[in-house]
């Protein structure tokens, strides 16, 4: 005859999880089936041994070397927090810098002069027209644009 | 007569500056967390290492603790996910193989018969070493939860909370873990009938 073992309901009884009910069903599965009791002592065996092998115990300076790391840690982390905030105060300046120079070069630039073709010079006496046979025909922007309006 | 003060108080007082609250907690719970660390990572040496490493992680994260959990499994939580991470990078699953565990305990059985006045200590060693590498056997998962019903006796109910998981799981986990565990110790149930 084949018996049906209650085998997940073994491990809920060996840690006193089931109903009353339930418990009962099993309690009347064990008075009758060796194979079953047999789990449930084995079970119990494990958890005995289990207990048993923990017994690792830590050096009595334990809590002192925690407390050290952690200090350390902190510490660390301060230190790495502020070279952080004065790394990212660098940057900025620098950045701050750069575009300024930036700006001011662009400010700066001096206008590129404006190229006139001798043929245009009319009045070599003109002071201007000396100038630009003076300078291979090239007069800067500024000079181009008061020439031009007072004449 | 003076009371001990309760985790919560002890929490509090680290809170304003007081380190020796902090003090009183790992002394609390190092027994604890390093039993933990060793029944599911199977490696003494780690332990002081790593259980040092619970604790910095208890220091940096308690100011922040809300009790919406009870202290003790706020740390084990930490301790538990430390050993899964843990497993998980060195991927510990080699542990032991079933041939090399069966040729531990046939070696153990020759020197028991070579040495028939062997001491006590040495086989109460041998007997430890046979049940937490049969639990280095497991898969991550079930040894975790059959560490904390097993060595923490917890309830279903604390384990879920402290994994994050459902009853049903914990219930499923228990069951298998225990399955494996008697396929691995038959040889040694064996020997105690």
């Amino acid at each position: 005859m084949k018996t049906n073992h209650p085998k997940r309901l073994l491990s809920l009884y060996a840690d006193d999880e089931l109903t009353a009910e339930q418990r009962q069903e099993v309690t009347d599965h064990l008075a009758s089936c060796d194979s079953c009791r047999r789990s449930v002592e084995e079970m119990r065996a494990v958890r005995v041994q289990i207990r048993k092998a923990a017994d690792v115990s830590l050096p009595d300076n334990f809590v002192y070397s925690v407390l050290r790391a952690a200090r350390s840690e902190q510490e660390e982390t301060v230190v790495w927090l502020s070279t952080e905030r004065f790394a990212r105060n660098v940057v900025v300046a620098l950045s701050v810098l750069v575009l300024t120079l930036i700006g001011l070069g662009t400010f700066l630039r001096p206008e590129p002069p404006v190229r006139v073709d001798r043929y245009l010079i009319t009045e070599p006496s003109d002071t201007l027209a000396g100038q630009v046979l003076g300078t291979q025909g090239e007069i800067p922007k500024d000079v181009m644009v008061y020439a031009a309006l007072t004449k | 007569m003076e009371h001990s003060p309760d985790d919560f108080q002890l929490v509090e007082a680290f809170r304003k500056g007081d380190e020796k609250a902090f003090e009183e907690i790992v002394r609390r719970y190092q027994r604890q967390v390093a039993n933990i660390i060793y029944l599911t990572l199977g490696n003494r040496q780690e332990v002081d290492d790593l259980s040092q490493e619970v604790f910095i992680r208890v220091y940096r994260s308690l100011g922040r603790f809300q009790f919406d959990a009870s202290l003790y499994s706020w740390i084990y939580r930490i301790a538990v996910n430390l050993c899964i991470d843990e497993v998980r990078r060195r991927k510990i699953r080699k542990a032991v193989s079933l041939e090399f565990f069966t040729e531990n305990r046939l070696e153990g059985e020759k020197r028991s018969k070579e040495r028939p006045t062997a001491s006590d200590d040495v086989l109460r060693e041998e007997k430890k070493k046979v049940v937490v590498d049969a639990l280095q056997k497991l898969s991550p998962v079930h040894r975790t939860v059959i560490v904390l019903r097993e060595y923490e006796d917890m309830s279903y109910e604390e384990i879920a909370k402290t994994l994050h998981i459902s009853t049903q799981a914990v219930k499923s986990r228990i069951f298998r873990a225990r399955e494996e565990l008697r396929k691995s110790l038959k040889d040694y149930f064996k020997e105690r009938v």
